[in-house]
């Protein structure tokens, strides 16, 4: 008899988290993916996990590449093969760089989705000459990455295995939602640890919490400047590792001393006395972790709050110690992909012309190039591209050229695993930019509205197609095995396919060697002395044993050698060297309500898993959050349909009431559009509830020395409409359900 | 850190370094073992 089922491990892509699951395969295709086998793993897979065999089976699966026929965004094609697809990308990119330069050729895309892009989209932009890549991690977690840099050289990982405090800055981690988390989280808990959560709304994580802040949206810089008052006034701070191993205390002391808790709680909302407990519960614990949050990435004084985060970190004595939160720096067994994307290859001249280098510098060339020293020092390698986000191209600064064509035309734009249309802020700036390119190449496994602007799509694959080994984008050290189940369908292929054959196609052959997705994992792999094949047989996963302190041994990879609480970076640069809190536009009588979006729902990962029945169910309309005081004012009530205006832009959707939202705010959910409206709505509803389309981006809502758009508080007004008439799937009955889903997700 | 905690702290530090030692171990096991059982399977003919 054959046996045609096959179970492999797998990494679960469809969200950020990377969960190590197990797929399985029958007749060729996924038939269930389901928990992993190992105990310690097992309670990681959230009900979207549970939904990949939807997803990757979906009907409407990209297989053929596909070239436009119609005007720019009218969504009309005819399938090509992928040589030919693949010639004239070549061809027409070749045209564009030869005339305009290799600057005018930008690249957006999500590393969460494509997985397996190995940084060659990096290596060949940099030997073609270009610059400006960009991610949706300029605004998550990849600009943290950089920002923590600046005090003390790397992206800190928390120890949530061993720490005593956590504390969560508006973050949420549920149980269908950065699974991995939220489950650390709840056996801390079990253990004792204490949770500290500064949220304005009552959040699932704040039910649970010892302390709970409910600060207002977008204060998180002057929250931790009140720590820091607290924690120096009444001398809770790590004397010793902060004389051995800081620098600029004395200066930092004096910028604290501006922010007394008085003033505090009036900027934050927060009673001084909540301020001073939560202050005293983080530094007396033994062993404390802040971790990422993309709340705070997101805010007029960002840069200050990731740095205070930071701060926070090292005066209390958190710094690479068991508890606190660990500096792992580069896997000693895997060529790491700052290696790979060869970033020492792009000249100077070419990095200085990088979108955003001059106006927004930290997370861009200009940085790093400050850092390449200590970092190599420290690190051994110049390039610390941690998370992806430590050399990349301000977005907006991106959107901006490409439809004003200054500093200099952007002409040839591609999109990979990224639907950038609803991804950044100034979604009609990007609308407008799209318009004015002469080259669009998008590589997605479902047709996306960004997509449907392009000139060529190619079908791409999933994590079941494909072969890899994660290193968390060198923030974690850890090695982890995803295995292959079945074939990709048709032509789709991975984006180390993409790249590799374009490469190969514009005379940079001879530094793209690797034949295969394996070839290149046995390259990496190398460095341990080990095949993929090898690695494959041997385990499903590898810890490397921690060591802590290691800065005793080589410092931080910093100019200084030290942890710098004033920024030479920033000095050198111009900016304030230390931490401050920028106050928020003033509210108006016309936009009276603060709006925060890019908040994440269960059934999404971002712009994606819309057209999925089983998710999409039990989420078929997007909701704008609002307390009941103000529905009542508004005179709106649950299920109403309201029109949310900014100074920005417009969008319609749903209302919900709740308790639990702080007075005065509305929460709106990240990345809405309409799948099911293709053909019947422009780019399938793009424009219709999208939070990208709220969102500013002139220099008054950026973060100075980022350029990040300030998303968690932004002025608003909310006015009772109709549902728009096109949107008609808007219960759970119509939209189908899935056994499995259903009893994952009421599990 | 008072000479207590620096005790605790160098005895989590141990038990972490053991931990990872001891996880890699178990995770190759759990490896061969779901080998063998494959490799007892009826296959392909």
């Amino acid at each position: 008899m054959a046996a045609t089922k096959e179970t492999k491990y797998s990494i679960c892509t469809v969200c950020d988290i990377g969960c190590q699951l197990r797929s399985e395969a029958q007749d060729g295709k996924v038939s269930r993916v389901i928990a992993h086998d190992n105990p310690a793993l097992a309670a990681n897979i959230c009900y979207k996990g549970t939904a990949v065999p939807l997803i990757h089976n979906h009907k409407d699966r990209l297989t053929k590449p596909l070239k436009r026929v119609g005007e720019r965004g009218e969504d009309r094609w005819e399938e090509i093969s992928y040589e030919q697809a693949m010639d004239e990308i070549a061809a027409k990119l070749g045209a564009i760089t030869q005339k305009y330069g290799p600057e005018s050729f930008a690249v957006s895309t999500s590393g969460w989705n494509t997985q397996t892009t190995h940084s060659l989209d990096r290596r060949f932009m940099n030997l073609l000459g270009s610059p400006n890549w960009i991610s949706g991690v300029a605004l998550c977690a990849g600009n943290t990455a950089a920002v923590n840099r600046l005090t003390y050289g790397w992206f800190p990982m928390g120890d949530l295995g061993s720490t005593n405090c956590i504390v969560l800055f508006g973050h949420n981690p549920r149980k269908h939602s950065w699974t991995p988390i939220y489950n650390a989280i709840r056996a801390a808990k079990a253990r004792g640890a204490k949770v500290i959560v500064l949220d304005p709304r009552v959040s699932d994580q704040a039910e649970g919490a010892d302390l709970h802040l409910r600060l207002k949206a977008g204060t998180d810089a002057a929250m931790c400047l009140g720590w820091l008052k607290v924690i120096f006034d009444e001398g809770l701070y790590d004397e010793a590792f902060v004389r051995d191993w800081c620098v600029g205390f004395a200066e930092l002391k004096q910028r604290v001393d501006e922010y007394p808790l008085e003033r505090v709680a009036q900027i934050t909302g927060v009673p001084a006395e909540d301020i001073a407990t939560a202050a005293r519960m983080y530094a007396q614990a033994d062993g404390a972790v802040i971790p990422w949050t993309p709340i705070t990435d997101q805010q007029l004084s960002s840069t200050s709050a990731i740095r205070l985060h930071s701060i926070l970190r090292a005066v209390t004595g958190n710094l690479d110690v068991v508890g606190g939160e660990t500096l792992g720096g580069f896997s000693q067994t895997y060529i790491p992909e700052s290696e790979i994307g060869l970033h020492e290859r792009l000249s100077p001249q070419q990095k200085a012309k990088q979108l955003g280098y001059d106006d927004h510098p930290a997370f861009t060339y200009r940085v790093a190039e400050m850092l390449k020293e200590p970092t190599e020092k420290v690190w051994g390698f110049p390039y610390a591209d941690i998370v992806m986000g430590c050399q990349m191209a301000n977005p907006t600064s991106v959107f901006r050229a490409m439809v004003s064509e200054d500093p200099y035309p952007v002409k040839a734009f591609f999109c990979l695993g990224n639907n950038a249309l609803l991804s950044y802020a100034n979604q009609h700036q990007i609308h407008q930019a799209m318009l004015n390119q002469e080259l669009i190449v998008a590589h997605e496994i479902f047709m996306t509205p960004t997509a449907m602007l392009a000139d060529y799509v190619l079908p791409g694959d999933v994590f079941t197609e494909r072969n890899h080994v994660a290193d968390g984008w060198s923030w974690t050290t850890r090695l982890a095995l995803s295995q292959k189940v079945v074939e990709p369908p048709a032509e789709a292929s991975s984006t180390f396919q993409f790249w590799t054959d374009l490469a190969h196609r514009m005379g940079l052959g001879d530094e793209f060697p690797w034949t295969s997705l394996e070839d290149m994992l046995d390259y990496r792999l190398s460095r341990g002395g080990r095949t993929f094949a090898e690695f494959a047989s041997e385990t499903f996963m590898e810890l490397a044993p921690p060591k802590f302190r290691k800065y005793r041994d080589t410092g931080f990879a910093t100019p200084s050698g030290k942890v710098e609480l004033a920024s030479s970076v920033l000095g050198d640069l111009g900016f304030d060297p230390l931490p401050y809190y920028r106050a928020l536009p003033g509210q108006s009588e016309e936009y009276p309500y603060l709006v925060f979006t890019g908040v994440r729902e269960d059934p999404f990962f971002q712009t994606g898993q819309r057209n999925i029945e089983s998710l999409r169910r039990r989420m078929p309309a997007p909701s704008l959050y609002l307390h009941t005081s103000d529905a009542e004012r508004e005179g709106l009530i649950d299920g109403d349909w309201a029109k949310l205006s900014t100074p920005q832009g417009v969008v319609v959707a749903q209302i919900a009431v709740h308790e639990t939202m702080k007075a005065g705010h509305i929460r709106v959910p990240h990345g809405w559009w309409y799948p099911e409206l293709r053909g019947e709505a422009s780019l399938a509803g793009a424009f219709i509830s999208s939070d990208a389309v709220l969102c500013a981006d002139s220099d008054e809502w950026l973060d100075h020395e980022q350029g990040v758009p300030h998303f968690k508080g932004f002025p608003g007004k909310l006015e009772k409409t109709t549902k728009p008439e096109q949107v008609t799937r808007t219960t759970a009955a119509h939209w189908q359900a899935d056994q499995a889903v259903e009893a994952h997700a009421e599990s | 850190m008072t000479k207590r905690a620096s005790i605790r702290h160098r005895y989590l530090e141990c038990k972490a370094y053991v931990f990872a030692h001891l996880a890699n171990r178990m995770f190759k096991k759990q490896m061969r073992s779901k080998a063998a059982t494959v490799s007892a399977m009826p296959q392909d003919t």
